[in-house]
Formats: structure tokens, C-alpha cells, sequence
């Protein structure tokens, strides 16, 4: 056989060589094709001659396995047991410990929907879903995303087509999630789809961003205002009152103070008569006397500068000055 | 020795060449999960594969065509539709459909391929969306039951918050149409997914109906799925989102923004009120407080009054004469001393002033 060796290899090309290194690179093909990696995560479906054979779930076989080679066996790897998530209306720029939001226009576009009193909101929201059964995963539905992402869209645009815009800003926000799952669940279902959404959840239900929502912020801020000047009310009330209560027993008080010292001083007085009365009644006209005597000088015991006229006289003349001293002028 | 190697190696080179050259023709040919085939021999359909798995043809005469057997996607795009009159407005309805092919031979036969049959869909779908849309009003469209009609209701049930009358008056107040409009929505007929239901109906039977070869009995079934005869079935009409036109959308902002407004200004003014409420409530409350001490202070002072006459009045009878002239003493004692005095004889007191025995 002639020497076909372009260079001047160390060795020369035989039909041996040929033959083993076809059959090196034939089992090095086969090898590359037959050896496939369960992760833990995943479940892999084999197709033979592409027909469902078997699966393999990743809990229970991870690791290493073999099929058979050059196509015959394909697998295909489905995370079964991780989260899958989409977001409506907003776009996860950057998960973390401050989680970045962005928005697009199709985002933005995907948000607005009407109410039932035919009102606008845009809502964001995410889901949460499993897949449940790989094979009906892979071979069930073209466009598994698209079809996720409108149904979820649909069912949302429903449900808070069918609320007041004031109950779908707040309180049906929970009501709606709960059904939400329920709804897309039953669709997919019905396509059997092969997934289970677990959670929706609502990230932001806002009125439409400028103008419209500045109005129902005004609206919170209003209320607080009401709020405000209510409890400016109350505490106005609340100053006054309690004093005018304390007030009011003073008076009270007061009163019971007067009575008492009324009464106690009648009582006094009453009974200091009735011991003068005893007095008198034994002897009268001496007790009478001398009552009378006593007032005289009682009155006027301190009197210095006083006159005493006597009526009988004609002229008005001093008949004595008491004090000693002589009246001054010609009186 | 050379020469019988060198046979050997023709040989197997013949047989691998042999086989590699029948595998070329492709006497095999394989449906993947989630794929139907039909196979073609000159033109004409011999055979359907709706299952998976390795199957065989004749090299080079057959021929095989692959549809997905999954279900597909139709997407419109938003149109712009006007409701039924006399309401006439004009919203987009963003429609989507799940659809399949259930017969490969007769999809084949009619549509041929994806596209066709996806332009066959633009071509329904559309028109059975606007043709339902302009038969209803609004709200049918947008709401799907009475649920907003509940509203009410549920707010009702919740208990009233406060402690105070002023509190619960407020309460009754909001009630009565500041945030929460009393306003009773007309009634849903079907909403929108029984108006979706209706586009679905409508368009299988616009499906049937292009059907000349059949008797026109419309109902078939395979495999208990509704059929025509393109071999597609519809599996539903979902409407992803409705959507006002622009201008409309501006004006439905305007009137949000008066009503948050009005709202907001009810709020403001009711603040003012209660506030005015809770400072009349105040000044109420202090003059009952302090009128309510003073005639209670009064009575009390009164029966103390009373008490004090009478225990006067007891005592003092006994003897009126005495009483007067003890407390003339009395009273002489505590006012006499106040006046600039000037005695005249005539007193009582003076009568042994110019005789001994007395006047």
C-alpha cells in the first residue's frame, strides 16, 4: 500500500490504524451520546425512537445514567422541583436584598385593565407554578410560555373587570389572588398543560400613574385630614372637659361648706339662747336688766369723743361730754 | 496471507456501504411525542400516525408531512370594536385561542399548512369577536357576574368602628356615598366568559358551515371533540384584555380624577364638620357641667338654709318676746359700734340720770 502519510509521521497509515481509530471515534461518539446527568432539581423524560419510555425523577435518581446512544434514547430535562415564576406588569431587573423593578412598554401595556364601573387600574402581578407532570410538560402544548402568560393575563383582566375600582385597589385584592390560581388552574387543566400554579399575587393594584393617581392620593390625604381634624376636635373636648367636671364638684363642695357652717352656726346660736332663756326664766326682770346694761356697755365701753343731749332742753347744749374733751366751735 | 485481509475489507466496506446507502433513503422515520404525521405515497395519503415512535415507509416514494398534535396558540391583535348601540363605544378587545389539529388528513387536505390554517382563524375569529361585541353593551364585556352589586353588603356586616355617637354618625355617613358609591350596577346577562363561550360556539359553526361536501348535519364529534372540516378543533376563545382607544382613555382619567376629587373635598369638609360637632359637643357639655353644679350647689345651700330657720324658729319660740328683745341685744352689739354717736337722755338707760328712782 502506498504511503499516504502528507507528513513524515512517525508511523504510517494502515488499514489497522484506520479501522481502530474508527472504532475509537465510534465509541467515543457512543459514550458522548449514551451518558446523561439527573440533577437533583429535574426530572428526565427519555424518548426511544421518540416515544414516551420512562422518566427518571431526580429526588430519588440523581446522578449518573445511561441511554442508548446516537439518538435512539433522547432526554429531555424538566425542573420539576423548582419555583417557576412570571411577572405581569413589571419586570425583575435584579433579585435581591433590594430587589430592582423595572418596567417596559409591554409591561406597561399588559398592567391596564378596566373595572367594573369601568374605571382603569393597572395591576402587577406575579405566578407561582410547579410542573407537575413533565411529559404532558414537554409534549402537551406549543408555546407553553405564551399560553401561560395570556391565560394568567385573561384571567386577572376578569376578575378585576368584575370589582369596583375602590375594592380592587384594596380589600377583593386577596379574594382575587385566591381565585385567580383557582381559574388558571382550571385551564390549564384543561389543556393539561402538566403545571399547577400555586400562588398569584398581586404586586401593585395603583390607579393609573400622574394625574389619576395623584387624585386618589389626594383622597388619602384627605382622609388622614378628616382624621386629623376630628381628633383636633376630640382633644379640644377632652382638654376642657375633665377641668369643668373638677369644677363642678368645687361648687359642689362649696355648697356642702356653706350648709354645714349654716347649720352649725344656727345650732350655736340656738343653743347659746336657750342657755340665756334658762336664765332668764328664773329671774326675768333682773337678767333683763342687766342684759340690757351689758349691751349698753359693750357699745359703748371704747366710746371716746361722744355728746349727750338732753331732749328736755330747749337749747342745743351739751349736757356732758363723756370723753372729757370740750366739742370744738360753737355746736 | 495480504490477499485474503484485503477480501475481508471489501466485504465489510460493501455491507457498510450498503447500509449506510439504505439509511440515506430513509426507510425510517420518527414521530416524536407530541407530533402526528401523515405519509404520502405519490401524492396520495396512505397512511396517519397520531402516535409516537419509529415508524417504517418506502425509501424515497413515501413521503412523510409532520403536524404538532399540541395544542397551538392563535394570537389576534387587538381590534378595535364598537358596542352595541345605543351605548357605541369603542374599547380593543385583545383576543387569544387555543386551537389543534385533530385530523392531520383532513388539515391536510383543506389547509395544507400552519400558516393557512392560522390565516383561516384570522379570518373567524375576528369577525365572530366583533360580531359578539357589537351585540353587547359595555359592562357585559368587562364584568362576568353581579359581584360588584355585593359590595354593599359586605360592608355592612363589618361592625362600626369608635366608641362615640359622632364616630358612628361619620361612619353611617361614608357609607351613605362618600367612598363607597351606593350606586347599583345594571346586571350582568352573560359576562365575559359566557360571551367568550358564545365567540366559540360561533365560530366551530362558521367552521361547519364553509362544509359543502356533508349533509350539513353540523354536530360531528372524534373522539368527543367537536369537528369540521378542516380537522381543527377549537378549544376556546379567551379575551386577554380590553382596552379603551386613547382619547377615551383620557377622558375616563378626567372623570376619575373629578370623582377622587369629590370625594377627596367630602372628606375635607367632613373633617370641618366633625370637628365643629366635637367644639359644640364641648360647650354643651361645659354648661351642662357647670349649670348642673351650681343648681345642685343651690339646693344644697337651700336645705341648709331651711335646716338653720327651722332650728332658729324651734328655739326662739319659746319665748318671742325675749327672742326680740335678746336679739336686739344682739344686734345693737354689732352695729352700734359702727355709727359716730350722739346720746340723747331719752334712753332707757339714762332714766336714773336725773333721778335716783327713775324716771
Amino acid at each position: 500500500m502506498r504511503n499516504v502519510t502528507p507528513f513524515n509521521l512517525p508511523f504510517k497509515i494502515t488499514p489497522l490504524l484506520v479501522t481502530l481509530v474508527l472504532l475509537g471515534l465510534f465509541v467515543l461518539v457512543m459514550i458522548a451520546t449514551s451518558v446523561f446527568i439527573v440533577g437533583n432539581e429535574e426530572t428526565v423524560v427519555i424518548l426511544r425512537f421518540g416515544k414516551y419510555t420512562y422518566k427518571l425523577v431526580g429526588t430519588v435518581d440523581a446522578g449518573l445514567h445511561l441511554k442508548l446512544p446516537f439518538g435512539i434514547e433522547k432526554d429531555f430535562h424538566v425542573p420539576t422541583a423548582r419555583k417557576q415564576d412570571e411577572e405581569f406588569g413589571f419586570i425583575t431587573e435584579r433579585a435581591g436584598e433590594a430587589t430592582l423593578y423595572r418596567k417596559d412598554k409591554e409591561s406597561k401595556q399588559e398592567s391596564a385593565m378596566l373595572t367594573g364601573d369601568l374605571n382603569i387600574v393597572h395591576a402587577e402581578w406575579s405566578m407561582q407554578y410547579y410542573i407537575e407532570d413533565p411529559r404532558a410538560w414537554l409534549f402537551n402544548v406549543e408555546n407553553k410560555k405564551k399560553t401561560i402568560r395570556d391565560i394568567s393575563r385573561s384571567v386577572i383582566n376578569m376578575l378585576i373587570g368584575d370589582r369596583h375600582i375602590s375594592d380592587a385597589l384594596s380589600t377583593a385584592r386577596e379574594t382575587i389572588q385566591e381565585q385567580a390560581a383557582l381559574l388558571m388552574n382550571e385551564y390549564f387543566d384543561k389543556y393539561d398543560l402538566g403545571i399547577h400554579v400555586k400562588i398569584v399575587k398581586f404586586k401593585d393594584v395603583a390607579p393609573p400613574e400622574g394625574e389619576v393617581k395623584a387624585a386618589f392620593q389626594d383622597v388619602n390625604a384627605a382622609e388622614k385630614e378628616r382624621d386629623r381634624l376630628e381628633s383636633e376636635g376630640k382633644q379640644e373636648y377632652q382638654r376642657e372637659i375633665p377641668r369643668a367636671l373638677g369644677e363642678a364638684k368645687k361648687i359642689l363642695e362649696e355648697a356642702e361648706g356653706y350648709a354645714i357652717n349654716r347649720v352649725n352656726i344656727a345650732l350655736g346660736e340656738v343653743e347659746r339662747f336657750k342657755q340665756v332663756y334658762s336664765e332668764y326664766r328664773r329671774a326675768p326682770r333682773v337678767t333683763r336688766a342687766r342684759l340690757y346694761y351689758e349691751m349698753y356697755e359693750d357699745v359703748f365701753r371704747n366710746e371716746k369723743d361722744m355728746d349727750l343731749i338732753d331732749r328736755n332742753l330747749k337749747s342745743f347744749i351739751p349736757f356732758k361730754s363723756l370723753s372729757g374733751d370740750l366739742p370744738g366751735g360753737t355746736r | 496471507m495480504k490477499v485474503k485481509v484485503n477480501k475481508l475489507w471489501i466485504v465489510l466496506g460493501i455491507i457498510i456501504a450498503l447500509i449506510i446507502g439504505f439509511l440515506f433513503l430513509g426507510p425510517f422515520y420518527i414521530i416524536e411525542e407530541g407530533q402526528q404525521a401523515i405519509v404520502l405515497r405519490m401524492g396520495k395519503i396512505v397512511s396517519v400516525d397520531t402516535e409516537a415512535g419509529l415508524k417504517f415507509k418506502l425509501p424515497l416514494i413515501d413521503n412523510v408531512i409532520h403536524y404538532p398534535k399540541k395544542i397551538l396558540s392563535w394570537d389576534g391583535r387587538a381590534q378595535e370594536i364598537r358596542t352595541r348601540p345605543p351605548e357605541n363605544k369603542y374599547i380593543f378587545v385583545d383576543t387569544t385561542v387555543r386551537w389543534r389539529i385533530l385530523d392531520p388528513t383532513l388539515f391536510f387536505k383543506t389547509l395544507n399548512t400552519l400558516n393557512s390554517g392560522y390565516k383561516l382563524l384570522d379570518e373567524i375569529i375576528d369577525s365572530e369577536v366583533r360580531t359578539i361585541i357589537n351585540n353587547n353593551l359595555l359592562y357585559e364585556v368587562v364584568r362576568n357576574s353581579n359581584v360588584i352589586n355585593q359590595r354593599q353588603a359586605e360592608l355592612e356586616l363589618e361592625p362600626a368602628e369608635g366608641e362615640g355617637e359622632i364616630e358612628k354618625e361619620l361612619e353611617e355617613k361614608q357609607e351613605g356615598g362618600v367612598t363607597t358609591e351606593q350606586k347599583e350596577y345594571p346586571l350582568v346577562e352573560s359576562g365575559r366568559v359566557r360571551l367568550s363561550e358564545f365567540m366559540l360556539n360561533n365560530a366551530r359553526k362558521a367552521m361547519y358551515k364553509t362544509k359543502k361536501t356533508d349533509d350539513g348535519s353540523a354536530d360531528v364529534l372524534i373522539n368527543g371533540n367537536p369537528y369540521n372540516q378542516y380537522g381543527i378543533e377549537l378549544i376556546d376563545i379567551v379575551i386577554r384584555q380590553i382596552e379603551y382607544p386613547e382619547k377615551v382613555t383620557l377622558d375616563v382619567y378626567q372623570a376619575m380624577i373629578k370623582e377622587r376629587n369629590q370625594i377627596a373635598e367630602r372628606f375635607r369638609s367632613q373633617g370641618q364638620g366633625v370637628k365643629q360637632e366635637w367644639l359644640g359637643k364641648k360647650d354643651r357639655e361645659l354648661k351642662r357641667i357647670i349649670s348642673e353644679a351650681k343648681r345642685d350647689a343651690n339646693r344644697v345651700m337651700g336645705e341648709a338654709d331651711k335646716e338653720a330657720s327651722s332650728i332658729y324658729a324651734a328655739a326662739y319660740n319659746l319665748d318671742a318676746e325675749f327672742y326680740e328683745f335678746w336679739r336686739a341685744l344682739q344686734s345693737y352689739r354689732e352695729i352700734l359700734p359702727k355709727f359716730r354717736k350722739t346720746l340723747t337722755t331719752d334712753a332707757e338707760y339714762f332714766k336714773y340720770l336725773y333721778n335716783q328712782r327713775g324716771r
